[in-house]
């Protein structure tokens, strides 16, 4: 079965729904602030700065590409890769070669997003990374087409080995009932150990907890509209005439520049470097989820500013 | 990791920065073993995930590897030669240099080879190069570099027919793009694009106006399938200019 023959089949859903649920220990409800929080809050979605790929068609050139330019300034979308490769005649093979049994099940025609923490793009260690951005989409996109959809993992999690992913599909609300009934049972109701796979008090946490969480899936294409926030990675280089660390100019440009654009959508510019790159990521994705599950509302980009500066200091 | 000497055996490859000394990420092993680490954590990397990072010229490998130490990092100078040194200060006299990388920018890339083919004077649609110039991520760079060539006079009446149909397929694909075009100052200079019209006004403020007379609802006959034969190039010395 492809993931349109489920959508088709409500009734499929609603059984997937039901035994999903059945699975966790359902001893006790989701609280009326959690149940709140995970209808509204957010999904998240990670895409980088650069790439260098071989030039299409001519393997002895090579050429540098931005992403979060075509992103946010000429597509102005987020695009599924079925969308990027009917435009884009630079796609490659890398992605052929990964998300092997989504593409199968018929999910290179949707975009990707977790219900959970924005998940590293480069690499799944704090060893090496690089910069990355995080777009936070609104949950109205739940509800935008009848096609939008979950599955209860990301289908190269050790979670789905052997499972059919039919089994594993959800409607959106479906997904977000049975994730609070989840953070309820088997994480104690603490919303972080979920959300993050981190706990930044204990400091207890797996780079891994992209495998447990909702994976949601909308269709062709998310306009930028749909965002509601966004970490910004700062570079800075080291500027040898004066024998410090500097903004580099392109990335303030960008932001002033989509800023004027989109004054809606709320920026948070993080500060990255190569070294404390993955652990600043998730922190600035962590502050803003925490302000949301908390009030309901986005962070103030001052408050942002001020709590990353105390936990990582500027270079 | 444990006090044995690590060594960097892989870095990420990044476009440089015109004035600044820039991280990347790195691969290391330790002296004497072959397994490898991301970075200086202990996080072992999947050779798979090496060479398909090599293969997509992303990552690449040292021909020596160079050790490293706590507190370094690799950096990239603004002359695109690759360092070892501490992670706060490249200029550090601990540095030790790695290698000279060559990334050209896309606007070179891309010109060479619209130069190249124009000198061979065929410049078939079906191109693989070409399409991908006509990307979401390059269409900006490829309009740049024909205006440059067009106010240069290495693109002329005589052979714009070997470029010309890179306008249809920007305006074809991008039909919203071309639209913003309408009005907007590219690079200082003013373009339209319009349906089998092209015209710009260049630096010495002389309007350009070039009327492309293709009949565009032929267009799908310019882009066929991929599995059907290659693409015979249009006889474009058939189109009026004016």
């Amino acid at each position: 079965m492809t993931i349109d023959d489920v959508l088709e089949d409500k009734e499929l859903l609603k059984r997937n729904a039901e035994n999903l649920k059945a699975n966790i220990p359902p001893t006790r409800s989701p609280g009326v602030g959690l149940k709140k929080t995970l209808e509204t809050v957010f999904t998240t979605h990670t895409f980088g700065y650069e790439k260098i790929i071989p030039l299409f068609g001519d393997p002895d050139e090579e050429i540098a590409i931005y992403p979060y330019k075509s992103i946010l300034f000429e597509d102005k979308a987020l695009l599924s890769e079925h969308c990027r490769r009917s435009l884009d005649s630079q796609h490659h093979d890398s992605v052929v070669r990964t998300m092997k049994k989504a593409r199968n099940y018929g999910l290179d025609k949707f975009v990707f997003t977790y219900l959970g923490a924005h998940e590293y793009y480069y690499s799944r260690s704090r060893g090496v990374n690089m910069p990355a951005f995080g777009v936070f989409l609104s949950s109205k996109l739940d509800n935008r087409d009848e096609k939008a959809n979950a599955t209860m993992y990301d289908l190269e999690s050790h979670l789905v080995a052997g499972r059919d992913p039919s089994e594993l599909t959800l409607a959106p609300s479906d997904a977000r009932d049975i994730t609070g009934f989840e953070i309820a049972n088997r994480y104690d109701d603490k919303f972080h150990d979920y959300w993050c796979g981190l706990n930044y008090e204990t400091k207890n946490g797996s780079d891994e907890s992209w495998a447990s969480k909702r994976e949601f899936h909308y269709y062709d294409k998310v306009s930028i509209e749909h965002i509601e926030a966004i970490i910004w990675p700062i570079q800075k280089g080291f500027d040898a005439q004066l024998g410090q660390f500097v903004v580099r100019a392109d990335i303030s440009d960008d932001i002033r520049k989509f800023r004027k654009n989109h004054s809606r959508i709320h920026i948070y510019p993080y500060e990255w470097n190569s070294p404390e790159g993955k652990d600043r990521f998730h922190y600035a994705s962590f502050l803003v989820v925490d302000e949301f599950q908390r009030t309901q509302k986005y962070l103030h980009p001052d408050s942002f500013r001020d709590s990353f500066a105390s936990k990582f200091p500027a270079w | 990791m444990d006090q044995k000497e690590i060594l960097v055996t892989h870095f990420y490859r990044r476009p440089p920065d015109p004035t600044l000394w820039i991280h990347t990420s790195f691969i290391t092993r330790k002296r004497g073993s072959n397994q490898r680490f991301w970075g200086l954590s202990n996080d072992v990397v999947d050779p798979r995930k090496i060479k398909a990072d090599v293969d997509d010229r992303g990552l690449k490998e040292l021909d020596v590897d160079i050790p490293i130490h706590e507190g370094e990092t690799v950096w990239i100078a603004p002359d695109q030669s690759v360092f070892v040194a501490d992670a706060r200060n490249p200029l550090a006299p601990s540095r030790r240099y790695i290698t000279q990388d060559k990334i050209p920018n896309p606007f070179d890339t891309i010109e060479k080879t619209i130069l190249k083919k124009i000198a061979a004077g065929a410049y078939p649609a079906k191109d693989k190069v070409t399409q991908s110039f006509c990307s979401p991520a390059q269409w900006k760079t490829l309009l740049a570099i024909l205006v440059k060539l067009l106010n240069n006079g290495e693109l002329n009446e005589k052979n714009f027919f070997t470029v010309g149909y890179l306008f249809l397929i920007l305006e074809a694909r991008y039909a919203e793009f071309n639209r913003e075009l309408n009005g907007y100052r590219f690079n200082g200079y003013y373009m339209t694009v319009s349906q089998g019209h092209l015209g710009f006004l260049n630096n010495k403020d002389l309007f350009y106006e070039w009327e492309i007379a293709i009949d565009t609802d032929s267009l799908e006959s310019y882009f066929p399938e991929p599995e059907e034969e290659d693409f015979v190039l249009p006889d474009f010395s058939k189109l009026s200019m004016s």
